[in-house]
């Protein structure tokens, strides 16, 4: 995790004094890390922007009444309900159809990057896409394990009792995930270079 | 006895859950088993490809949570 030179806590209580700037490092901070864990879960962009910015909002009316009370720790805090929600949001949508196109994404679904330049962005964007794919690819099982472990920096152990499994069946999904990935990784880049290089 | 590494070892090592002592066993073992170092290089590589993953919200999510944080300055929430 990164190291701040003011603590997530220390804006908390500036914010809770009143400075919106503090909230805004805080967003800032965090947005990709929430952002990303959202999307991968419920896999539609647009859904997934509703979704952060209700995890925020209950962030904030959760600080703002005074009930805010997570020892220190304001990100693990943050992730979990922004996971909470995209889990029950999955759940509910798994009622329903959803339209996708050939490769699994959304018509509409893109990334916004402000440093790259133009050209390498394509580059940047299609690699990222296509990881994104992958991830929402995988079984349910192996994708919760994945995520818990990447992005809410869960133990094992942890993972294990929030999911109701055994040390061992975790670390064995988390296994399959990880080689699941990095095969479809390695698929996409030898299916790049034939592109490339005709005979 | 020498404990057996597994590659259950090696996850849990490459997300540093094992203790320095087991660090040093699984280290050793990277050097001499191939096959572990194989894995331990695959895995590695996909869960750092995963970890550094980061999507982001457009500006405008951002404006309406700011915006939303400002609406409520002077407001208190029961």
């Amino acid at each position: 995790m990164k190291k701040y030179k003011i603590s997530d806590s220390e804006l908390v209580s500036l914010y809770i004094n009143g400075s919106e700037e503090a909230f805004k490092q805080l967003l800032l901070r965090h947005k990709n890390r929430v952002f990303t864990t959202i999307n991968l879960i419920v896999k539609d962009r647009y859904l997934a922007e509703d979704l952060l910015q209700e995890t925020f909002i209950k962030v904030i009316k959760t600080i703002k009444s005074g009930n805010y009370n997570d020892e220190g720790k304001f990100l693990p805090w943050i992730l979990r309900i922004g996971h909470n929600l995209a889990i029950d949001t999955f759940r509910r949508s798994k009622r329903y159809p959803t339209v996708l196109m050939e490769d699994g994404s959304n018509v509409f679904d893109t990334l916004e990057f402000a440093i790259a330049p133009i050209e390498d962005r394509q580059v940047i964007e299609d690699s990222i896409n296509k990881l994104k794919h992958h991830i929402q690819k995988l079984p349910e099982s192996q994708k919760q394990v994945l995520i818990m472990r990447s992005y809410l920096d869960m133990s094992f152990k942890e993972i294990a009792e929030a999911t109701g499994v055994s040390i061992n069946t975790a670390l064995g999904r988390m296994r399959y995930a990880l080689i699941n990935l990095k095969k479809k990784m390695q698929e996409n880049n030898l299916a790049y270079d034939k592109n490339n290089y005709p005979r | 006895m020498t404990k057996t590494i597994t590659r259950d070892d090696v996850l849990r090592y490459i997300y540093n859950e094992t203790s320095l002592e087991e660090n040093l066993a699984i280290q050793k073992q990277l050097i001499v088993n191939s096959g572990l170092m194989n894995f331990y290089r695959e895995v590695y590589d996909a869960a750092k490809k995963v970890k550094d993953l980061q999507l982001e919200p457009s500006e405008t999510s951002m404006n309406r949570i700011l915006d939303y944080s400002e609406s409520l300055k002077f407001e208190s929430i029961s």
